[in-house]
């Protein structure tokens, strides 16, 4: 096949050209291979962080598993404060299930977040009217809603921009984005996750 | 009046239904979120026509178009990059024919809904080769079943559940045509399983009796011993 | 890539690296990957050079974290810190042109078309061809798709100092491209 001269060729060509360039990628594992020759090593201390990390490792965002029979100190701490605080806020124990629909109640840890979201699968990852409330004395954030039965991805958004999977989840998968997401299973019938 | 305008209604949605282009009714979900990311900087005008492109071509394929439209908009509102969004679009389209393919053969016909399960599962931990055998099972289940098999086995390769056992059970399930819908749930009775010290070897050959009787999930945990009581409610709320 | 929420998830991203959630920097590595290793194409022999030096960036770009003055823009930083990498690296390397190899070393995408390869190799070759201070405006306006505006904060000039570099790179390669002639 012949290749012409490219002598004649446009800004506009070349431009175009230039913008295949941008679809040149290092590919999926790419990260992994960093994340890989980091190793364990954090960065070097900078003389005036340390303090500040500190700080912020405590009021980072985190999710926590719910469970009853959670061993660890803190889960239990926490289970104490939400017996209280289902009571005030029992979702759909005065009213009526939207039928079809099973109850469920997102929890997140995340006691220096401005606002969290809940978005996923089940809401078009829209934010509106997804807003989790928040509990000032514990730190948390719930949110209370019926969803039908089936598999549904979601993740909070944390302050409109920082996506967190929850630790509580059963499942996290590949988003599709390199990121992952949480996996709700809803039953039929008594509304209990499985 | 009412009449009338449910006349221009009915008029204007074969109009849409008929005309390609701008009256297209699907796209337009998408037109705000995208046009938001523009105004805010985090999309360029370039990326905002590849990703409707992408959806475009997925139409044209005959592929069902809701589910690109849902990752475009997951992408924008996790404030992923442009570029991540249409490879994860074009790794969807690719997963997605190739899924309706598996599920075609031997003349079989794939709803939609098949054709997103089975695609989906691609994502979510299954592999081709996997999707390609079950296709190939003897006798040919349907396509529904196919993909409740792969949507199960997805999970069940998330959850590392050794994949001898994965085949023994969808093998099982396939044949016996009992692989209903909450199978995929699957994956979930052995993560309390595994909490209860029941070995995986055990779960898969119970799995598989409890299949060849017909039965379910449920059935499956009364079987090991575990009742189908929810584990994650918190204190103080009844059990029902 | 240059509004305040992209830089508030950089700063989150960087700040919880820095309170010990290594995980937290794969994010930045991620999002900024294909910009450093389109970047180290035009520094190295092949991809699979460039690939090895954009992890050495990310790598120091991690060591260095600490340094990193949180009110710029986090992309600046790393892609100055990566430039500076590619072009120590570059003096002690001899160039070949990309497009005299044979093709089947390269890793090629297979959704490209080996001559669309060609061309890319090309382009690229051309690129090295420029002095650095064009090469920049050119891969970050056109390659890397960011607006005017980024381009001149990049790299540290004005907006018409930037407008002029690009309009002059683009004449400059085309030259240089031109004059490469047929394989």
């Amino acid at each position: 096949m012949n290749v012409q001269p490219r002598t004649d060729t446009s800004n506009d060509d070349l431009a175009s050209g230039l913008r295949r360039l941008g679809a040149m990628d290092p590919g999926e594992d790419f990260a992994a291979r960093v994340m890989g020759r980091i190793g364990a090593a954090a960065p070097q201390a900078g003389p005036k962080r340390r303090m500040a990390r500190v700080v912020e490792w405590l009021t980072e965002p985190r999710s926590i598993r719910v469970s009853p029979l959670g061993g660890i100190a803190a889960a239990a701490c926490l289970l104490l404060a939400l017996g209280l605080f289902f009571k005030n806020y029992g979702g759909f124990e005065n009213g009526a299930t939207p039928a079809g629909l099973s109850p469920v109640t997102f929890v997140l840890a995340a006691p220096s977040a401005r606002e969290v979201a809940v978005i996923g699968s089940f809401n078009g990852w829209k934010t509106a009217g997804w807003t989790m409330r928040n509990d000032p004395a514990t730190g948390l954030w719930t949110l209370t809603t019926a969803l039908p039965p089936g598999s549904h991805e979601y993740v909070f958004l944390v302050d409109g921009t920082t996506p967190v999977t929850d630790a509580a989840a059963a499942l996290s998968v590949d988003d599709g984005f390199g990121s992952r997401n949480s996996v709700l299973l809803v039953k039929n019938g008594d509304g209990a996750a499985l | 009046m009412a009449r009338r305008f449910s006349i221009l209604l009915i008029a204007f949605l074969v109009a849409a239904a008929w005309l390609p282009g701008p009256v297209d009714v699907l796209a337009s979900a998408l037109d705000a979120p995208l046009r938001q990311a523009q105004d805010d900087g985090r999309l360029t005008a370039g990326d905002a026509q590849a990703i409707e492109a992408s959806i475009d071509q997925a139409k044209a394929e005959g592929l069902p178009s809701a589910p690109f439209t849902a990752k475009a908009e997951e992408g924008l509102a996790k404030r992923v990059t442009g570029r991540a969004i249409i490879q994860a679009l074009e790794t969807m389209r690719s997963d997605y024919a190739f899924a309706r393919d598996a599920l075609s053969r031997g003349g079989r016909a794939p709803s939609p809904d098949d054709v997103i399960m089975a695609g989906d599962s691609l994502r979510l931990g299954l592999t081709r080769q996997e999707l390609d055998d079950m296709a190939a099972f003897e006798p040919p289940a349907s396509p529904a079943e196919l993909a409740t098999a792969a949507r199960t086995r997805a999970a069940l390769n998330a959850v590392v559940f050794p994949a001898r056992l994965s085949d023994d059970i969808l093998r099982r399930g396939l044949a016996s045509g009992a692989l209903s819908a909450q199978w995929a749930q699957l994956f979930r009775v052995v993560q309390r399983t595994r909490e209860a010290g029941i070995p995986d070897a055990a779960v898969a050959q119970a799995a598989t009796r409890i299949l060849a009787d017909g039965g379910g999930p449920a059935e499956l945990l009364q079987e090991l011993g575990l009742t189908g009581r929810d584990t994650r409610k918190a204190p103080g709320k009844p059990s029902k | 890539m240059d509004k305040p929420d992209n830089d508030r998830d950089d700063a989150m991203a960087v700040e919880r690296t820095l309170s010990g959630e290594r995980e937290a920097f794969a994010v930045l590595v991620r999002r900024y990957q294909g910009p450093v290793y389109r970047l180290m194409l035009r520094f190295s022999r092949d991809e699979h050079e460039a690939c090895e030096m954009a992890q050495d960036a990310f790598v120091r770009a991690y060591e260095r974290l600490a340094s990193y003055d949180q009110r710029r823009r986090f992309f600046t930083w790393l892609y100055t810190l990566a430039l500076n990498l590619a072009r120590d690296r570059a003096r002690r390397v001899a160039r070949e042109p990309l497009y005299r190899q044979d093709l089947e070393q390269t890793h090629a995408d297979p959704r490209h078309d080996p001559l669309a390869n060609l061309e890319a190799a090309r382009i690229l070759d051309a690129l090295r061809g420029l002095s650095p201070k064009y090469a920049e405006a050119l891969a970050l306006r056109y390659i890397e798709d960011m607006p005017l505006d980024a381009v001149a904060e990049t790299l540290g000039v004005s907006m018409s100092g930037a407008k002029m570099r690009v309009h002059r790179a683009l004449n400059m390669l085309r030259e240089l491209y031109g004059k490469e002639g047929t394989p």
